[in-house]
């Protein structure tokens, strides 16, 4: 391998070759070929036209990735994952701008329709030329899609570059903001964190890159949405939300993925990272694909996410509705380093089917008067297992810090499971840690009151699951609270009688 | 397999099995044996060990333990048993350094607990391989202590004192199993003591099965040398309607781990585990609990305190397991801590692993210092702060001891933990 690597000549070819393997059937893939080698990693940091030090960083992570092993203390079963057998580059092949969305794949426009884009931004974002004077700036949402590792487009990206902010696809940040990228890729989530992340740092290819100056308050929500779409494509985005002193910024990440039979492989890493008085909202709704209703396929979501408050005062907030993926791993952490900093942590899971979700928080309190609140809603149905694992850490430093938790389980059939694994350390007297939770199942009176009223069963059901959620759902963006209560719905279709 | 027993050089686990090597073994304790040879101790990557090391094992040389004086035990008994007369009157087995010492024991006499001495039985614990502490005490072991209380039986309150005396060559350690069987409708009251002085390892390992309807009452106090090491592994089954009841109290010992096995087997069978871990110094204490739900209709409930001053470390982990058969569980988890420190530790990690839906579970942690209101409070009222202090940690501990049955043991346990005894007022 390394011999090949040496040999100027062939990567020479390596750079100059188009890529033939393979066509994913819809959409015209351009892909690499699969497996994991340092080639790969060379070819994906060619492929995106990147600065050396980025291949060297990526380099650096895959020897690391090599001396690792899978994490296996999670609460999870699956088969083994054959890294060797995926493909690590996935693009959808340029095309020239097509002049009206008529000329645009359908199978892309159907997609987009499924994921609720209204009709401007799918132009926008299909590279519909001409599309951005068109459209009447109606929802002030800036979208960045990711669509199988590429961002296909960035709208809104003039406001938001009147205001200060950077808002682009990590590779062009790599390009044109090195010096930030450099000093902050890495700084949350270190290549060797864990065996995903090292996986994600020798192997991304997309993302985005936010980065909001000092004093400025973001004029928009930001938003993502990830899709995964090519077969056995594993979809390693590498997100990186900078907000400097006094900044603001709220972030969706909207998550869909069309039906798939194989598993496909999520390792994502998100690194925040908040300085003094600022603020960072980060908000998830995940639907992917969970499986059918045997087990058999689904997305396996290993996802590493984690923010620092470096700055006094700073917060940070993560709120997430998972209700996809046939394995859900997923921990969004919050460092506290700065005095005075807050983390927070809202969570709904829902498991239904086969699913299994071993997913929680940590709360690492370093500066004094740090304070964390952790507020997790677990929801089990059908044969599935769904895990609440949070971490609170009071170091001796953290004088008078505080935390509170409070996880709660519901479940709904005798089939499923729901466990909580809450870790609390403290080395601190001052400080002041409360956890409290409880599992149950929907009261059989609750049930009785509605479906007395007329409504059916389901539909009571989805009524008090809300209630049981209301707490956190409340923290979600409203465009993202509509959409996410009528997906708690969907989940839970099928799951009584 | 060669005979390393002459070998002075060995060190840590090598230097304990090097006393059964080479001898006559059992299957069982062979394989044990073998198991711990092969695996080694477990380190804090190992998820049951992640907050307690086992490293001072192989920091140490394991020697036999020696013959105690007999003038020894005497003066400890007339201190600590002799001085008070409920104490004095019940029935008593005692134990100095992992062999019992008949002369100063009473129960043979008097009780309708029968007692019997045996080799080491391999019972029923399943896989010794599932317990590096288990596993040692299948290796060492040679001596088990059988406890039986008849159907329909009341085998009253008994004192079981384990006394241990550690000397300069090494550290002797004792492995011993104790089996407690209550048949139906049966009764029985447990007084443990652990005390001692020097340094020294105890690692018993003792099975309770609780028979249909029967009671039984566990209170067991770990007041062993302040240089001492303690491992316990509890393993309890409960038939029908079956009720247990267990205080622990944790004060002694450098060193000590209590893992405690409940398996709620028979419907309508009641467990409850209280424990105050009151540690000092440099002190660790680990108190580790699994409590299986098998079947509907039963209820357990656990309750552990700790008080922690200067750089000690309290560590819980317990785990309330609800089987997917077993509908309408009623489990209960609590857990506080009261630091005292600023260098001392916590650990904890209450955990719930639930596969039924009908049950009600619930567990909760607090960690904090004590709550300056009230200190206010009662410093407003002209009570100087250390003892404003001291009425607050005894509120703190009272409660739980208040949960203690059998009146000696409570009487024992609050003069242990320095609870004043406070008639109700109301």
């Amino acid at each position: 391998m390394t011999k090949l690597t040496q040999d100027p000549a062939l990567l020479k070819q390596l750079e100059t070759n188009t890529y033939k393997w393979g066509f994913e059937t819809q959409i015209e893939m351009d892909m690499a070929p699969k497996g994991l080698n340092e080639d790969i990693i060379r070819l994906i940091s060619v492929r995106k036209e990147e600065p050396e030090w980025m291949l060297e960083w990526r380099l650096k992570a895959y020897r690391l990735w090599l001396t690792m092993t899978p994490p296996d203390w999670g609460k999870v079963n699956h088969p083994n994952i054959d890294f060797q057998d995926l493909h690590y580059y996935a693009a959808p092949k340029k095309k020239k701008g097509p002049k009206s969305l008529d000329e645009v794949d359908p199978e892309l426009l159907r997609t987009y329709e499924k994921l609720g884009i209204p009709l401007k931004e799918r132009a926008i974002l299909a590279g519909v030329e001409g599309a951005e004077e068109m459209s009447d700036v109606r929802a002030p949402i800036a979208i960045d899609a990711v669509f199988d590792s590429v961002s296909v487009a960035t709208t809104f990206r003039e406001t938001l570059s009147e205001a200060g902010v950077i808002f682009c696809p990590i590779s062009e940040a790599i390009k044109d903001y090195p010096e930030l990228v450099k000093k902050y890729l890495g700084s949350v989530v270190p290549q060797g964190d864990n065996f995903y992340t090292a996986l994600n740092s020798a192997v991304f290819t997309d993302g985005s890159f936010v980065y909001i100056p000092k004093g400025v308050r973001c004029p928009m929500e930001l938003s993502t949405y990830f899709r995964i779409n090519a077969k056995n494509t594993g979809q390693f985005e590498r997100t990186l939300i900078i907000a400097d002193d006094k900044a603001t910024v709220s972030y969706l990440e909207g998550c869909t993925a069309p039906q798939r039979d194989e598993n496909q492989l999520h390792a994502a890493v998100v690194e925040l990272v908040a300085m003094e008085d600022a603020f960072i909202k980060y908000s998830t709704v995940q639907n992917w694909y969970p499986g059918d209703k045997d087990g058999k396929g689904g997305i396996y979501n290993f996802v590493t996410k984690r923010g620092v408050c470096r700055g006094d005062r700073a917060r940070i907030s993560w709120t997430q509705v998972e209700t996809g993926s046939a394995i859900t791993w997923k921990y969004p952490s919050c460092i506290l380093q700065g005095e005075g900093s807050i983390g927070e942590f809202y969570s709904v899971a829902v498991t239904n089917g086969h699913q299994q979700a071993d997913t929680g928080t940590k709360m690492i309190h370093i500066g004094r008067n740090t304070r964390s609140t952790i507020l997790a809603k677990t929801i089990s149905a059908g044969k599935s297992d769904s895990t609440y694992r949070g971490l609170v850490r009071m170091l001796p430093r953290a004088k008078d810090a505080r935390n509170f938790t409070e996880c709660d389980s519901l479940l709904i059939g005798d089939q499923c499971g729901a466990h909580t694994v809450p870790y609390i350390e403290s080395q601190n007297s001052s400080v002041k840690i409360e956890h409290e939770a409880t599992t149950s199942k929907i009261s059989e009176e609750q049930l009785f009151y509605c479906q007395q009223r007329g409504l059916s069963q389901e539909e009571a059901i989805g009524l008090i699951v809300n209630g049981f959620c209301k707490d956190v759902l409340k923290e979600l963006p409203m465009e993202f609270a509509v959409e996410a209560q009528q997906l708690l719905q969907i989940s839970l279709e099928g799951s009584v009688g | 397999m060669p005979n390393h027993s002459e070998d002075h050089n060995l060190k840590g686990l090598e230097s304990l099995l090097s006393q059964v090597r080479g001898k006559e073994m059992s299957a069982d304790q062979k394989n044990a044996v073998a198991f711990l040879t092969d695996n080694g101790l477990p380190t804090r990557r190992a998820e049951i060990w992640k907050y307690t090391d086992l490293r001072w094992v192989n920091q140490h040389v394991f020697t036999q333990p020696s013959q105690v004086k007999h003038k020894k035990i005497q003066t400890w008994l007339e201190k600590n048993i002799f001085a008070s007369e409920a104490l004095f009157k019940l029935p008593r087995l005692i134990l100095a350094n992992g062999q019992i010492i008949e002369e100063f024991s009473t129960f043979f006499h008097n009780s309708a607990c029968e007692l019997e001495l045996k080799d080491y039985v391999y019972g029923n614990l399943g896989q010794p391989q599932r317990d590096v502490i288990t596993a040692l005490n299948y290796a060492m072991g040679k001596q088990t202590i059988q406890l039986n209380v008849p159907k329909n039986q009341h085998g009253g309150t008994i004192l079981l004192i384990h006394l241990g005396y550690g000397d300069q060559s090494g550290l002797a350690s004792f492995h011993y199993r104790l089996n407690i069987e209550l048949q139906e409708q049966s009764q029985l009251s447990v007084i443990e003591m652990n005390a001692g002085s020097g340094e020294y390892f105890t690692n018993p390992v003792c099975e309770v099965k609780v028979g249909s309807g029967a009671n039984f009452e566990y209170n067991k106090l770990v007041n062993s040398s302040l240089e001492s090491f303690n491992c316990s592994n509890l393993y309890v089954t409960l038939a029908d309607h079956a009720k247990y009841r267990q205080f622990l109290i944790s004060k002694g010992a450098k060193f000590s781990r209590q893992e405690v096995y409940m398996d709620l087997q028979g419907e309508w069978c009641n467990a409850s585990f209280q424990a105050v871990q009151n540690l000092h110094d440099r002190q660790h204490a680990d108190i580790t609990t699994v409590f299986s739900h098998l079947v509907p209709h039963c209820q357990s409930d656990q309750n552990v305190k700790n008080i922690l001053s200067d750089q000690s470390h309290g560590v819980f982990q317990g785990k309330v397991f609800v089987h997917q058969k077993a509908q309408k569980t009623n489990a209960q988890q609590q857990n506080q801590a009261l630091l005292l420190s600023d260098q001392a530790e916590i650990n904890t990690k209450p955990e719930l692993e639930i596969y039924a839906d009908d049950v009600k579970c619930s567990h909760g942690a607090t960690v904090g210092a004590l709550d300056e209101d009230q200190l206010f409070f009662l410093m407003a009222r002209g009570i100087p702060y250390d003892q404003a202090r001291e009425i607050l940690i005894n509120a703190f501990v009272a409660q739980a001891v208040e949960e203690i049955h059998d009146p000696i043991a409570k009487d024992l346990f609050k003069e242990q933990l320095g609870v004043e005894v406070v008639e109700d007022i109301t």
